[in-house]
């Protein structure tokens, strides 16, 4: 392994260890109309198109609204190798009721499962999030690796 | 929108889509290459699937997605969806498979979805 990758790996695994299984966090979050452009410009998402109510009220991106909370747990410490906040393996959703611009939501996210496999270390989080009437609109399974470095495949933890 | 009757095989597809968007990463894993970040593979596809089932996926969309390969910075994909039946319990339910591939016509991510289809 080159040093920054070892670097890299020392920092992850300190931070694997840290997480518990069963750990939660809760916040409430807006998506602005800024926020929604901003995603459909990086993601060629034509919005507001068919994200729009018969009252023209206009909806977030489905895409996107586990987005930002993915990046907690510590994903998003400024800390480079844990900074990048790893990559999605898996990605699972449930639709019940549209979000709608502007209005405040409601996440709460628990780590379900954390292992090392293949080389990676990874965790998976249940993530909901609550509209403004207090009903569960999305439900979602995240996979993904904390960061970008791995064990080689010749390492004892790389395979 | 078709009659359900009609709807297994029904095939659909967006793209292509050139990824701009990028996330960095270490050279190990990204071959010191910008890739883009997997929720664009995503986007795609809940895009798609909005545009076919329009409201309804708000209401009763369910897609799970896993990741092979990643987008390089600048490449193109193509997000397709296939009807392959109704839900065992709601006939106006119905099941896809969704997926996207590169322009070589390598796979990128695949997933299983389902929807109400009747308004």
């Amino acid at each position: 392994m080159n040093d920054a990758n070892s670097k890299a790996l020392t920092l992850i695994k300190a931070h694997f260890n840290t997480l518990e299984i069963g750990s939660s966090l809760e916040f409430d979050s807006i998506f602005s109309t800024a926020d929604v452009r901003e995603y459909a410009r990086e993601n060629n998402i034509d919005w507001p198109g068919h994200y729009v109510e018969q009252n023209g009220q206009s909806l977030v991106v489905p895409g996107m609204i586990f987005f930002r909370p993915a990046v907690g747990f510590g994903l998003g410490e400024p800390n480079p190798p844990l900074a990048r906040a790893g990559f999605f393996t898996r990605t699972s959703r449930a639709f019940t009721q549209p979000i709608r611009v502007n209005e405040a939501v409601h996440f709460r996210g628990q780590i379900t499962d954390k292992y090392l496999r293949r080389g990676y270390y990874y965790i998976v989080v249940d993530w909901t999030a609550t509209g403004v009437d207090g009903v569960v609109a999305v439900t979602g399974r995240e996979w993904h690796t904390l960061g970008w470095a791995r064990y080689p495949k010749n390492h004892p933890k790389g395979g | 929108m078709p009659d359900i009757v009609n709807l297994i095989d029904l095939e659909i597809s967006r793209g292509p889509i050139q990824g701009t968007s990028a996330v960095g990463g270490s050279d190990l894993a990204t071959n010191n290459r910008p890739v883009v970040p997997n929720i664009f593979h995503f986007a795609q596809m809940t895009e798609l699937l909005v545009g076919q089932f329009q409201h309804n996926w708000f209401t009763s969309g369910q897609l799970s997605v896993r990741y092979l390969r990643p987008l390089q910075q600048g490449e193109e994909l193509v997000v397709k969806a296939k009807v392959i039946s109704y839900d065992d319990d709601n006939a106006e339910r119905v099941n896809l498979s969704v997926w996207c591939e590169n322009m070589n016509g390598e796979l990128l991510a695949t997933g299983d979805a389902s929807c109400n289809w009747g308004l």
